[in-house]
């Protein structure tokens, strides 16, 4: 039983390393996002963290419209780098997992 | 605010394109002197895409949205195309192999970003580069790079 437990706490601590080489990994992840007419470009990183924004100066005329752009860019760039990180995350997590019955539902 | 009514219409636009027709004929290179030697003879530019196969998703998804694409087959017919890749997995690559990455990555791809396509001419020097992926099958601006740098 305690072979079992030791073996569990094992691939936990494992498990942890590889989360954490993932979390590390996904800051040179890259993710593009454009305003439809690219007036806009973010870029960001799948650990959210904003790495470029690039405004075109047509954009720079109207500050309510500089505003809305923004606003739509930054939460599609934001949403996307979210659903990339968790995904990869989970995918780690689960691989790593003990087989506890019930757990698997924590990861869907 | 019409004008972002109409900005937000623009993606159905390009979501009801033609679908991609998908091709694996570009031949990549994955030694970068190879590479050098092939493109002074062409006299051609060098495209190195920077991956992480078994790990990056926007990577995976530029693969299948750009890189198996025949408008990338045609379009990198003006380059010599280098495939640097960085696996999660080290099985998948030699230790040479694995060395020869890192060594390409530390000469061109300073910051370790993923995916990343940079232009180089053939006698090694950076010319241009793009970065990142939206994940949304718009490679506009992956094609225009290499449409300018032909």
């Amino acid at each position: 039983m305690f072979g079992d437990m030791m073996g569990m706490m094992c691939k936990l601590k494992e498990t942890q390393q590889k989360v954490e080489d993932t979390k590390k990994r996904m800051d040179t992840v890259l993710l593009d996002e454009k305003s439809a007419d690219g007036l806009l470009e973010v870029v960001i990183t799948a650990n959210r963290e904003l790495k470029q924004i690039s405004i075109s100066d047509d954009l720079l005329q109207d500050k309510e419209q500089l505003e809305d752009y923004l606003i739509l860019t930054l939460n599609k760039a934001i949403e996307k780098a979210t659903s990339v990180n968790e995904t990869e995350l989970a995918a780690v997590a689960k691989e790593g997992m003990p087989n506890i019955p019930g757990m698997d539902s924590l990861f869907k | 605010m019409k004008k972002l009514f109409l900005v937000l219409l623009l993606p159905l636009f390009f979501s009801a394109q033609a679908p991609i027709e998908v091709s694996n004929d570009t031949k990549w290179e994955y030694n970068l002197e190879k590479a050098l030697k092939l493109a002074k003879k062409s006299n051609k530019n060098i495209l190195i895409y920077f991956t992480g196969s078994d790990w990056c998703p926007p990577c995976k998804m530029l693969k299948k949205d750009f890189f198996e694409t025949s408008q990338f087959t045609e379009v990198s017919k003006n380059y010599v195309t280098l495939y640097v890749d960085m696996p999660r997995n080290q099985d998948l690559l030699s230790a040479e192999q694995m060395k020869h990455n890192k060594a390409v990555v530390a000469t061109y791809n300073k910051k370790g970003v993923f995916p990343l396509l940079k232009i180089i001419n053939n006698k090694g020097k950076a010319l241009d580069e793009y970065s990142g992926y939206a994940m949304n099958g718009d490679v506009r601006y992956h094609v225009q790079l290499l449409e300018k740098n032909k």
